[in-house]
């Protein structure tokens, strides 16, 4: 049985999303930060796993740590930045002081607690389970369940494509990065990502504005028979894959002609060539998307059945030219800011969704598309045309079986 | 003590800002693009100390960019803009001083401006505001009849680092 529709419940009942948040953003690998965010020990940021507050942070032994941000005393966030450099997490509410490790350092007038009193016991919480992939920190608040690369899957081969891209030694996310939000599900935004169906109608605007200045879109490259193809990947995680049909590192200066020769010499002439022709939208269930032609990744949060938030990370390739770091970081607000001329177009149409799901009489959100020419792939991918909901029935598949409830209907009528 | 030819510029570039924000409120988006010297940026940046050039920010515009912009908000297609965000841009506080020394009533000379900005923005029958603080430097005889001419708007929302819904229509 294959599902090829999904019910409007799925982005409009309060109960399901806080099922969501429990299920998956509270049980299985969310990603949480980039390394490079955290370079020295003492180093934090802040961030939420599903509704629950976290702090990120690089401890004195080296090693990033994932605790739960609440005062074990009455409950009080310890660190109240978004980032920041510390030795210490000083509560405001009674002055309880915590290490980077989350040990209980120290407590304001100790006499008077009795001799049963056990800093030790009163450490900040970590989170169960923390693992890091080529800087890529994920964490998990159940204490059981597939490790890392067993949930990463067939996106690991992806992921790698993408990373490889640094020859000298992984990537450094830009301190900045581009906000945006709109009054929609949070799966409108992950659904949207692998969608190679919309781009020619909700961006049509953007493509005649970039064929007019720069020769070149993601017209062509979204429609059957382009040559692209959506996949799924398994475990909720899908591709776009345009290698060959869109451009992949063209530049002609100096600079950039050392950088392939770099990777050729760290690579080989074969992986070199494949890292460079690689142009993908890689999505890694729940949270994480990758567009490596705009050198970023997007990270999604739902904040409520029909709120939610992304942030968009430019990072720089160790080993690439200067100039192509600086580009990307400069031009990513020209497709992916509140402002830009693509992802607003987008943001619309979510919130028109959101709108148009009100609607009883029509239960049904179809991702029917292709379902009659997906083909199986490498690794257990399941691959259609561009054009074709394969990525998206791949998200619902994880969906269903993360939440032990079904999404949609099987089978065709 | 600044000119009689340098107070009147003073006053000019206040109208400049003024006369911006009508045209932005009115929909006069081509007379308000005539405004804008063929050099000028457009910029809302993340952070007061940006780098534009390698810095992401929420609006790093050239000429060309911001002629995009123009043409975007006209597009029968832009469906961001469908309908129209209604404006009112409420200008404020406005310092005026001479970017060197020289005679800053000359063809060439250059000014800068700052200014605070509130925009309330109705749409779908919601309304929104921005606050910021804007930079503009303008060049005496740049501009539409010889005027003033706009060569760099920088406008710093205070919510800058907010996630914010679409924000398509011109600051």
């Amino acid at each position: 049985m294959r599902a090829d529709r999904v019910h409007r419940a799925v982005y409009t009942d309060g109960e399901l999303f806080s099922l969501e948040l429990e299920r998956i953003f509270e049980d299985g690998w969310v990603f949480v930060a980039h390394e490079s965010e955290l370079p020295r020990p003492g180093d934090f940021r802040t961030t939420q796993l599903g509704r629950q507050p976290v702090i990120v942070c690089r401890h004195t032994d080296g090693q990033v740590r994932v605790l739960m941000n609440r005062c074990m005393h009455r409950g009080a966030l310890v660190c109240r930045e978004e980032r920041g450099h510390g030795a210490s997490f000083r509560c405001l509410y009674h002055g309880w002081t915590y290490g980077t490790d989350g040990s209980l350092r120290s407590v304001p007038f100790p006499g008077g607690y009795g001799e049963g009193f056990d800093p030790a016991a009163l450490g900040l919480i970590p989170a169960p389970r923390v693992a890091v992939y080529r800087g890529f920190v994920f964490a998990s608040l159940a204490a059981d369940g597939p490790d890392l690369a067993t949930h990463l899957g067939r996106a690991r081969h992806y992921l790698d494509l993408i990373l490889d891209a640094a020859p000298d030694g992984g990537v450094t996310v830009h301190p900045d990065c581009e906000r945006y939000s709109y009054p929609g599900n949070w799966k409108l935004q992950i659904e949207n990502l692998l969608d190679g169906y919309h781009p020619n109608f909700t961006h049509q605007i953007a493509f005649d504005i970039a064929e007019d200045r720069r020769g070149a879109s993601g017209r062509r490259a979204n429609r059957e028979e382009s040559g692209a193809t959506a996949r799924a990947l398994g475990n909720g995680h899908g591709l776009l894959e345009y290698s060959g049909v869109n451009r992949g590192y063209r530049a002609d200066d100096a600079d950039s002609a050392a950088y392939r020769v770099r990777l050729q010499e760290r690579f080989g002439a074969e992986r070199a060539a494949a890292v460079l022709g690689a142009d993908l939208q890689l999505f890694i269930f729940p949270n994480l998307f990758f567009q490596n032609a705009r050198q970023h990744y997007r990270v999604v949060r739902p904040l409520a059945v029909d709120q939610t938030e992304v942030r968009a990370y430019p990072y720089a390739l160790a080993g690439a030219p200067d100039a192509v770091n600086a580009r990307h970081a400069r031009d990513l607000g020209w497709w992916a800011s509140a402002a830009a001329f693509g992802q607003p177009d987008d943001l619309e149409a979510f919130a028109r969704c959101q709108e148009g799901l009100a609607v009883t009489a029509a239960p049904w959100v179809l991702f029917s598309r292709g379902l009659d020419r997906e083909r199986p792939g490498p690794g257990g991918e399941v691959i259609g045309d561009v054009t074709d909901e394969v990525p998206q029935r791949g998200i619902y598949r994880e969906w269903s079986r993360r939440m032990g409830v079904a999404a949609g209907a099987g089978g065709r009528t | 003590m600044m000119s009689e030819r340098g107070a009147g510029a003073a006053a000019a570039v206040a109208a400049v800002l003024y006369r911006e924000a009508r045209l932005l409120d009115e929909g006069r988006l081509e007379e308000w693009l005539a405004l804008f010297t063929t050099d000028a940026h457009y910029r809302v940046p993340l952070r007061a100390d940006a780098d534009p050039a390698r810095d992401p920010a929420i609006v790093q515009d050239d000429r060309a960019a911001l002629e995009d912009r123009v043409r975007r908000l006209r597009s029968p297609v832009s469906y961001v803009q469908q309908p129209p965000s209604r404006t009112v841009h409420v200008v404020g506080n406005i310092e005026v001083e001479p970017e060197a020394a020289g005679d800053p009533g000359a063809d060439g000379a250059m000014w800068r401006a700052h200014s605070t900005l509130v925009v309330y923005e109705a749409r779908l029958g919601q309304t929104r505001s921005f606050a910021a603080r804007c930079l503009h430097r303008l060049r005496v005889g740049a501009g539409p009849d010889g005027g003033l001419g706009i060569v760099e708007k920088r406008v710093l929302l205070l919510a800058r680092d907010h996630a914010l819904y679409h924000v398509t229509f011109l600051l």
